[in-house]
């Protein structure tokens, strides 16, 4: 081919055709946006999991999600412990309590406590101390009355940085650390503290009766975590009464609470529908452009055919044209929903975060509007009679 | 010049051809269509969260001091009810007693013998002989409650409760209870299912730790009803002085008000549905602008023969800021009903309160009329180059 068609029919008028991929930026821009929410609301669900080291884990059959865990008998533990496979079990405590807002209203409330043995290394570190040495924060800990607050909680819980005291269920604690895990819809404030300190902010009894309990296996036994539970279930159904303990792989887990989150409250069925009103502003908006860019060059078309070139050379032009405006728009669209998406996380603790699948994915789908949109406004084209125009 | 109310020249220039009026028309309504559904998601949530606060049969609430959020348990002595009983103008005042923690029901219907976990629900109670709830079926059956251990069972309870039905024995708090009757009210971010009892039956599943039988001494809410004809605000005043600071007394208004204050900032949903909204707002204008500036560049000829003929720029100004305000007005009567259709659709099928109150209505109408002048505003430009020389050229 001799002549850049496309290129200069995107040159010709360049405020048009900025118009043009702006209408495309947009409408990318939208399905980034509303995935990401969707996204968000998913990868909410499951902050407490990604933030902890196990391969199996023990629950209370009444378990709700991580923020309404429930409990069970610590015997368990030491019941899954005897098994060959497994390297190591942590209790872990899950429980409410009532934070002392440390201002003049002096306000009490409800905050998310999650306890854990020093000893145990509970935590995928890299994930939750990210803004300090995790060993520092951890070895602060061993000091009775000491927590770690988490840095996605909200405003209204008061001046929380490290070194504030303040009361924590009547008992005095101070915070001499943050760490970050991330809260959802199922609570808005978090700390960390020491299975120690979490007895006496409760009771010695609260030490028997743990919310979860992590399973690590022997690195030979990893790959092969689904059998071991289904041997430790085995175990531990038969000796007990079956519906006082579960147990999960990390994989099951995970999705159990994405479940609970996006099936079984309303926050699922809103962000699915806004996706997918995305999904149908963005078709229309890249027909409207790109139809139009046709319409306008009509006569051009009409006339390339009338001197004799094939409806393949056409398609072939819209199809490359609408494949440059897909790809040009996309770039704007992924830098500005980058710089949304750190609003959202900076503003409204959203957990927006850009995956290589939701990129890539975007991309693929904007070509392929793009290229739909082209061939179907190319119709008008093929129909279109040169005696006609002139 | 001539008086320009004669010629309804915006009307018509929008009207003449009647297909393209339908089309644009759907396509204004598809804006404002988007932004009533982003609205109504918004509401739907935070509304949901205040369904019970709003079936409280009274205008004045009381709570304990430190009260922030309804599923947090705070209490007050119900001494408190009893001094606001002798405030004037307060016909009477009835303790509720709330609990969504401990509270577990478990489907004890469910066939599998595995599957029978147990799940909390929330429990609402108060003394059957006072109509503390403006519910037609709870009151129906306040009688019902009357029975220990009887219960009401809310239809919008999620599945994972099981059946719900009259007649049915279930688990509740570890006690066998009766669902007596059903009635409707819905579920929201604190909840997935409510049950409604007597104080006495509250009193026997869910008893004081520390001293059992002072249970029913410490209330939740405290709904104050006033005699008819009384000004709430002074109402207000007078229950306040009758009472000591370490309770709070508010309207029903400002109680929903905190109680939605409290999920708006505790969930991230205000910053994704003032993005969904401003959304719409922008996928509008753009339609808007594509329609007006396509309808002025069509009647371009038509607009530099006015010009030609005499008439100014500000009234050609004023004919397509009048056929943008006539676009507004045709696209959002069909976007208000098919918004409409749907939010009826949610209710019944999602079961989320989907409200269109006057208030939201005028906001979107204003929204539209806003998007719409904006775009017509910006195809003006072109009329004003409209130059009759070149278009007879």
């Amino acid at each position: 081919m001799k002549t850049p068609l496309v290129l200069l029919n995107l040159l010709h008028q360049p405020l048009r055709t900025l118009v043009a991929l702006l209408g495309v930026a947009f409408a990318i821009l939208l399905v980034f946006m509303q995935l990401g929410f969707y996204g968000s609301a998913e990868t909410a669900s499951t902050t407490i999991y990604n933030a902890l080291d196990f391969d199996l884990v023990l629950l209370s059959s009444n378990y709700l999600n991580t923020t309404r865990p429930r409990s069970f008998p610590r015997n368990r533990v030491y019941q899954a412990l005897q098994h060959t496979d497994v390297a190591s079990v942590s209790p872990v405590y899950i429980d409410w309590q009532t934070w002392r807002i440390r201002n003049r209203s002096r306000q009490r409330r409800a905050i998310l406590v999650i306890a854990f043995n020093l000893d145990e290394p509970v935590w995928l570190r890299e994930r939750v101390f990210l803004t300090q040495p995790a060993g520092e924060c951890l070895r602060r800990l061993h000091t009775p009355d000491t927590v770690l607050m988490d840095t996605s909680t909200r405003d209204y819980f008061g001046p929380r940085q490290p070194g504030i005291e303040t009361e924590l269920n009547q008992t005095t604690v101070e915070v001499v650390g943050q760490f970050t895990i991330g809260t959802g819809y199922g609570t808005d404030g978090m700390i960390l503290t020491s299975d120690r300190t979490y007895a006496r902010l409760t009771s010695p009894q609260a030490l028997d009766q743990p919310a979860l309990g992590l399973i690590k296996l022997k690195p030979e036994a990893r790959n092969r975590a689904a059998s071991v539970k289904k041997d430790l279930a085995r175990t531990l159904y038969t000796t007990h009464p079956r519906d006082e303990v579960h147990i999960f792989t990390r994989d099951e887990i995970e999705q159990r609470d994405r479940d609970y989150w996006m099936h079984r409250t309303s926050v699922g069925v809103i962000f699915q529908m806004g996706v997918f009103v995305a999904c149908i502003v963005g078709v229309i908006f890249v027909y409207q452009v790109i139809a139009t860019d046709i319409t306008d060059h009509f006569a051009q078309y009409a006339t390339l055919k009338a001197i004799g070139y094939s409806p393949w050379y056409l398609s072939g032009v819209v199809l490359r044209q609408a494949l440059a405006l897909s790809i040009l728009g996309y770039v704007p669209a992924l830098l500005v929903a980058l710089v949304l998406y750190e609003l959202g996380r900076e503003k409204a603790n959203l957990l927006l975060s850009m995956t290589w699948e939701r990129a890539v994915g975007v991309l693929v789908l904007s070509i392929a509007m793009c290229s739909l949109s082209g061939l179907l406004a190319l119709r008008k084209v093929k129909a279109a009679d040169p005696a006609e125009l002139f | 010049m001539l008086p320009f109310t004669r010629v309804p020249l915006a009307w018509l220039n929008l009207t003449h051809d009647k297909r393209r009026l339908i089309v644009r028309a759907l396509g204004v309504a598809f804006a404002v269509f988007l932004m009533f559904v982003e609205l109504g998601f918004w509401n739907a949530l935070l509304d949901a969260s205040v369904e019970l606060i709003e079936q409280f049969n009274g205008e004045l609430i009381l709570v304990s001091k430190a009260h922030y959020a309804m599923a947090v348990k705070e209490q007050f002595t119900c001494r408190r009810l009893a001094q606001a009983r002798m405030a004037p103008g307060v016909r009477a005042a009835f303790p509720v007693y709330l609990e969504y923690t401990s509270s577990f029901w478990k489907d004890t219907g469910s066939p599998e013998p595995r599957r029978s976990s147990s799940h909390p629900i929330r429990v609402i109670a108060f003394d059957p002989d006072q109509p503390v709830l403006a519910n037609p079926a709870v009151n129906a059956h306040r009688g019902d409650l009357k029975i220990l251990f009887n219960v009401l069972l809310d239809t919008k309870s999620k599945r994972e409760y099981g059946e719900i039905e009259a007649g049915i024995d279930r688990e509740l708090a570890q006690q066998r209870i009766h669902v007596a009757d059903t009635f409707t009210l819905g579920t929201n971010f604190a909840c997935d299912g409510s049950v409604i009892m007597s104080d006495l039956t509250y009193a026997e599943l869910f008893p004081n730790e520390l001293s059992p039988d002072a249970t029913l001494r410490l209330a939740d809410v405290g709904v104050i009803q006033l005699k008819p004809g009384t000004d709430v605000e002074t109402a207000r005043r007078a229950v306040r002085e009758v009472l000591p600071d370490d309770v709070a007394v508010y309207t029903k208004d400002e109680f929903s008000d905190i109680e939605k204050k409290y999920w708006q900032n505790a969930t991230p949903i205000g910053f994704i549905f003032q993005f969904g909204l401003c959304m719409g707002f922008i996928v509008g204008g753009v339609i808007c602008y594509q329609i007006i500036s396509t309808d002025v560049s069509e009647h371009l000829a038509e607009f530099a023969t006015l010009k030609a003929i005499g008439y100014h720029n500000r009234y050609l100004n004023w004919t397509v800021l009048r056929e943008s305000l006539w676009l507004a007005m045709l696209g959002f009567v069909p976007g208000l009903g098919l918004s409409w259709l749907l939010y009826r659709a949610l209710d019944a099928w999602v079961g989320l309160p989907m409200y269109l109150t006057p208030l939201r209505i005028l906001l979107i109408f204003s929204m539209t009329a806003i998007m719409c002048v904006l775009s017509g505003l910006l195809a003006l430009r072109k009329v004003r180059t409209a130059d009759p020389a070149e278009v007879f050229g």
